[in-house]
Formats: structure tokens, C-alpha cells, sequence
């Protein structure tokens, strides 16, 4: 062992040595040496950043490890998920697609043209049964009612008087404070139509070749009245996580049965040169190119 | 210059050597870390985080495109919401292997050659084969019923997907134990990759096309679930053929092991071709690039593990794929399979 010692120490010696040498007459070493020193500061340096992305990765593991009832999340796990539906994430989305349109206020399938037109929309309206207004049903003269509805299903509906709205769930229960952009205020008097009013809008949804929808009704005089069906509205509730998370399932519901359409006209069939390809059709493996 | 100044030199120079390579390594693995903290931290956002900014009014914020929250809406829908609702999305039926096998050669793109197919595992004629063959289960996912078998000497075999030896027992019983009603199983030529050895399972060549254009590749090796003890890796192109770094950064991109696409105009034209009879916004098309040139392997309607992506490759992704929903949309529109539908009820006030 002694004689180890002593070979290392005469290593570093003569190593030591030669660095002096080399450091005091070769002017070309000198350019070496100063770029040794620089990458031995840069390799510090990407250390220490090394060290501090992989506390900080470890933090956010620790993070994201109960959402899949564990301490630490698996770089490897990350992927694996069917992520977190959102009601936010999936209307924008498809306001985003149907805004690439030649006309962008219509849309791809057209809804927006046909909403625009309040002719067209009361003869959309009346030929789905749903009249353009309700029976007689006092309330302030400034009172709208907002209905969210998702191809069928009716997620939130928004009772506005003033500043302030009563929110409410499809079943009409009160939802509370759930939108920042507008308080809630409890006192404020449901309209006695408010479930037809939500169960129309309902109806009228489910025809709407979009998974989301508002329905809005004004106070007109002593009744509600239909006021416009937007499929592209500029300003959408940011609700609280839990809400939107609510709302999303709604969504996804409303983007199936908003491809039902296509799905039963046999437009999404798989193609093949001259028609549409049946699987069970056999196929001669010598056909293969 | 005295021997001891040209040994010091040459010292130096080679400890120059070492620490410009050092350097590399650290900047690349800097990098790395650098784009999944990057991603990590996304995921710790909610989507409606995610798809907002933090302008002053959020509520007219129509949002940013994102390639991962498309992909896992579509996987939720697949997975949780279409059945329910009624709706069966007809590219389902070219995710089994065979019916996939067919839809590919129906569109003039070539299939490895099928050399046997039996209705169960105890009926496949093992004695018909030849020295290397695929034997596959019709249904299944990451190669869990995908076995790459080379005969020995010995007469037994080696997967090749594990590298082991294995028997004709123990693949027919792992077939078995994931039989279904509609399990059919076949056995296919073993692809030989180009330029690689008899025996060398081919890279996974992976295409995410959006309905037509390929907008994404990956070339994979040891993504196979059965191979446990194998870390796959993965390197990542633009349909033009530029390499992203860093981009899908939570797998691991191999060192200097994984091949490039060599031939990848025919890979991006083939693989339009058939993703624009899709009638979907997004799927995934698996390919091997052979020394017979490109086959097709699968379809892929959901990956598992959607890829999350760097934050700018996530948005232009997510971008393709907004373009691509919104071409099958017109096109649905334009044969009047799509768009507001008025009843027959009474048309006065």
C-alpha cells in the first residue's frame, strides 16, 4: 500500500512538474491551459444546473405522484394518462377550429350563418316545438337567463339580473360562487319557466352540429323570450377547476353526439379506392404490392 | 522544447479532449432535464390552466392550441365516452392487425407476407415455418402478442423482442393467456431492416398524421412491453426530415443507437396517402423500412402514451391538428353529413 502511495505521489509530482513547465514557456500551452481552466468552470457550472434540474424535476414528481396514488411520479407515467377533461380546453378548441373557416363567424358546418339570421333561427326553433318565448313569467326588466347547454344536456344555467347571477346546475340546484368574472347572488328570484326553459334549450342543442352551446332568453315584458343561440360566443365562464373539470365531462358527451351525425350518414367510414373499406370483406394477400 | 515541456502539452491536449467531451455530455443532458422540467411543469397545470393565459379579461381568452390535450380528449372518448353515447368510430376496426393488414393493402401499401393463419394458439403449424418468423395474435397492443422467433440449433427458439430462448410451449401458453373471442393469430415474415442483420428486429418507424399529412416521426427501438429489461428509445423528425432534440423528453433518445428514417419521403407520402382515408383529425401509422423498402405494420387510433411535448412543439402540433379537424369538418359539411338540423314541427310563432 506505502508503495502505491509513494507511485501516486511521484505521479503528481512530475505532473505537477510539467504543468509549471508549461504554464511559464510554451505560449501555445498557455492557450490550451486558459481553455482547459474555462471548460473546467463550464463543466462546474452545467453541474451545479444539472443539480438544480434534478432537484427541481424531483419536486414536481413528488408533485404529480398522488394523482396516480403514489409518492413520486415516474418519468415513465407522465404520458400514461387520459388527461383531465375541461370544459374551458374543449369549447375554445373547437371555437379555435371552426374559426379556420373561409368565413370564421360561421363556421365549417355553417351554424354560425344559420344563428346569425333570427329568421332562420325562429324557424329552427319552432320546428323543433320550442316556442319563442314563454308564458307569462314577471321579472325585472333587465333578467337573462344564460343556458349551457352540451348537444342535449343542460351543464349550467346563469340567472342574470344587474351585475350579479344565481348559477345553477342542470337540475337546477345552486351552484354558489363558481365565476369569478360574475358574483353570485342567491336572492336573486328563479323564473317560474325556468326548467322549460332549460329542458327547451336542451332540445334545441341536441340539433346543433356543435358539442356546446348558449341559449339565451331576455325578459321581454311579462314573459321570457328566446334571444340568440351562439355556437361561437366571444366571452366563456372561467369557472372554478372543480367546475370546469363538471362541465368538461359535458363536453366530451356533446363532441360524441356531436359526431353521431356524420357516424350514422356513414361519413366517417374508412376509405379505400373506390369506396369504403369493409373489414370483413377478405382481402388476397397476393394483392399485396 | 524539452521532452518534459512536449509531455505536458500533450497532458494538456488531452485533458482538453476530455473536458470539451465532458461538456458536450453535460450541455446535451442539461438540455434534457432543461425540456422535461419544462414539460413536468405543464403537466402540473389543469388544461384550463394550460389552454388561458393570464391576460386581464380570461373569459375572451380563446386559448392556444395544444397536441397533448387534443390527443388525450380523443383517448377519453375512445376509451370512456364514445361507447356510451352510441358512437363506434369506424377506424376501430382497423386497429386489429389483420383487418389493418388489409385496409393498408386495399390502399396499394405493402404488408409483410403472411405465412400461416389459425384460429387458436394450439392450431398454429409450427413444423410449416420457417427459421424466422413473426407469430402474432390479431388483437393486442405494444407488442404484448408480437413474438420475433429465430430457430436455434438446438431446435428451440429466441424471441427476439427479449433476446431469451424461449419454446413453443411457453409462446403458446402467452398467447393463451391472453386469447379472446376475437383473437385470430398469423405468422408473417420476419422484416429484415435495411441494412440490418437476419435476426435484427426492425425500427419502429412511427407517423402521427393528421387526417393526410404526416406531421411528426419517430423512430423507436425496444418499445416493446414484453421486453422489460429493454429502456425503448426514440428519436424524433419533422415530416421534412428535421431531427428535433429534447422535443418528446421524457424517453430516453438512445446514444447514438437509433437509426434515422432513411427513405422518409416515401415514409411521409405513404403514410399521407393512407391517414387522408381516415376519417379522423389524428391517428398514429406504424412502418418498417425494410431491404425490400417500407411495410406497413399498424394502426394506431389512441396511443397510450400520447407524447407530451415541449411547450412550442406541443402548440404546433396541437396546431396541425386544429387544421386537420377542421378540413375533415368541411369536408363532412360539403357531403351534408354535418351541420344544424331543423325538425318537422310546427313552423308559426
Amino acid at each position: 500500500m506505502l508503495d502505491r502511495i509513494r507511485d501516486l505521489q511521484g505521479s503528481l509530482s512530475r505532473f505537477r512538474q510539467r504543468q509549471r513547465a508549461s504554464t511559464t514557456r510554451d505560449p501555445q500551452a498557455k492557450e490550451v491551459e486558459r481553455r482547459v481552466a474555462d471548460l473546467r468552470r463550464e463543466l462546474a457550472d452545467l453541474d451545479a444546473e444539472k443539480a438544480d434540474l434534478l432537484r427541481r424535476r424531483r419536486e414536481i414528481q413528488r408533485e404529480l405522484g398522488p394523482s396516480i396514488g403514489r409518492k413520486v411520479m415516474p418519468l415513465a407515467r407522465v404520458e400514461k394518462t387520459n388527461g383531465t377533461a375541461s370544459f374551458v380546453a374543449g369549447v375554445r378548441m373547437m371555437q379555435r377550429i371552426h374559426r379556420r373557416a373561409e368565413n370564421p363567424a360561421h363556421g365549417f358546418d355553417g351554424a354560425g350563418a344559420v344563428f346569425a339570421d333570427r329568421g332562420t333561427t325562429e324557424r329552427f326553433v319552432l320546428s323543433h316545438d320550442v316556442p319563442l318565448r314563454t308564458t307569462p313569467d314577471e321579472g325585472p326588466t333587465d333578467r337573462t337567463v344564460v343556458v349551457h347547454a352540451f348537444h342535449g344536456q343542460v351543464g349550467l344555467l346563469e340567472v342574470a339580473v344587474g351585475g350579479a347571477a344565481r348559477h345553477l346546475d342542470g337540475d337546477l340546484a345552486d351552484l354558489g360562487d363558481v365565476r369569478e368574472a360574475v358574483p353570485h347572488d342567491g336572492d336573486i328570484p328563479l323564473p317560474a319557466s325556468l326548467g322549460e326553459v332549460a329542458a327547451w334549450s336542451a332540445r334545441l342543442s341536441d340539433h346543433v352540429s356543435r358539442p356546446y352551446v348558449q341559449v339565451v332568453w331576455r325578459q321581454d315584458g311579462d314573459h321570457l323570450a328566446l334571444d340568440r343561440l351562439d355556437v361561437d360566443p366571444d366571452r366563456l365562464p372561467v369557472l372554478t377547476e372543480e367546475q370546469d373539470e363538471r362541465l368538461g365531462h359535458l363536453f366530451d358527451t356533446g363532441h360524441a353526439r356531436m359526431l353521431k351525425q356524420p357516424y350514422l350518414a356513414g361519413a366517417l367510414e374508412n376509405r379505400v379506392p373506390g369506396g369504403v373499406f369493409d373489414p370483413n370483406e377478405p382481402v388476397d394477400p397476393a394483392d399485396a404490392p | 522544447m524539452s521532452a518534459t515541456s512536449r509531455s505536458a502539452g500533450a497532458d494538456l491536449r488531452g485533458t482538453l479532449r476530455r473536458l470539451e467531451r465532458a461538456v458536450a455530455r453535460r450541455g446535451r443532458l442539461v438540455a434534457r432535464l432543461t425540456a422535461q422540467v419544462a414539460i413536468l411543469t405543464e403537466e402540473t397545470r389543469s388544461p384550463m390552466e394550460r389552454t388561458l393565459g393570464t391576460g386581464p379579461d380570461r373569459e375572451q381568452d380563446l386559448g392556444v392550441a395544444s397536441y397533448v390535450l387534443a390527443a388525450r380528449m380523443h383517448r377519453r372518448h375512445h376509451v370512456h365516452v364514445n361507447a356510451r353515447e352510441g358512437l363506434r368510430e369506424p377506424i376501430l376496426d382497423l386497429a386489429p392487425k389483420l383487418p389493418g393488414r388489409a385496409w393498408a393493402v386495399r390502399n396499394g401499401v405493402r404488408v409483410a407476407r403472411e405465412l400461416g393463419r389459425w384460429p387458436d394458439p394450439d392450431a398454429v403449424d409450427w413444423d410449416a415455418l420457417p427459421d424466422r418468423f413473426v407469430l402474432k395474435s390479431s388483437i393486442g397492443a405494444g407488442g404484448v402478442n408480437v413474438f420475433p422467433l429465430v430457430r436455434r440449433p438446438d431446435g428451440g427458439w429466441t424471441d427476439m423482442l427479449t433476446g431469451e430462448p424461449t419454446t413453443r410451449a411457453e409462446v403458446t401458453q402467452a398467447l393463451w393467456s391472453r386469447h379472446g373471442d376475437r383473437s385470430t393469430y398469423f405468422a408473417e415474415e420476419f422484416l429484415v431492416g435495411r441494412g440490418g442483420r437476419p435476426g435484427d428486429v426492425p425500427d419502429d418507424v412511427k407517423v402521427f398524421c393528421f387526417y393526410g399529412r404526416p406531421f411528426y416521426v419517430e423512430v423507436r427501438r425496444g418499445d416493446q412491453s414484453r421486453a422489460r429489461d429493454v429502456t425503448p428509445r426514440v428519436r424524433t423528425f419533422t415530416a421534412d426530415g428535421t431531427e428535433l432534440h429534447h422535443v418528446r423528453a421524457l424517453l430516453d433518445p438512445g446514444d447514438g443507437d437509433v437509426g434515422e428514417p432513411s427513405d422518409l419521403a416515401t415514409v411521409v407520402e405513404v403514410a399521407g396517402r393512407l391517414s387522408a382515408t381516415i376519417r379522423r383529425p389524428l391517428q398514429r401509422l406504424d412502418f418498417f423500412e425494410t431491404g425490400d423498402g417500407l411495410v406497413f405494420g399498424e394502426v394506431t387510433l389512441s396511443p397510450g402514451h400520447p407524447p407530451a411535448l415541449g411547450t412550442t412543439w406541443d402548440r404546433r402540433m396541437g396546431e396541425a391538428y386544429e387544421d386537420a379537424y377542421g378540413r375533415l369538418l368541411a369536408d363532412l359539411a360539403a357531403e351534408g353529413a354535418l351541420g344544424v338540423t331543423f325538425g318537422d314541427g310546427p313552423v308559426s310563432a
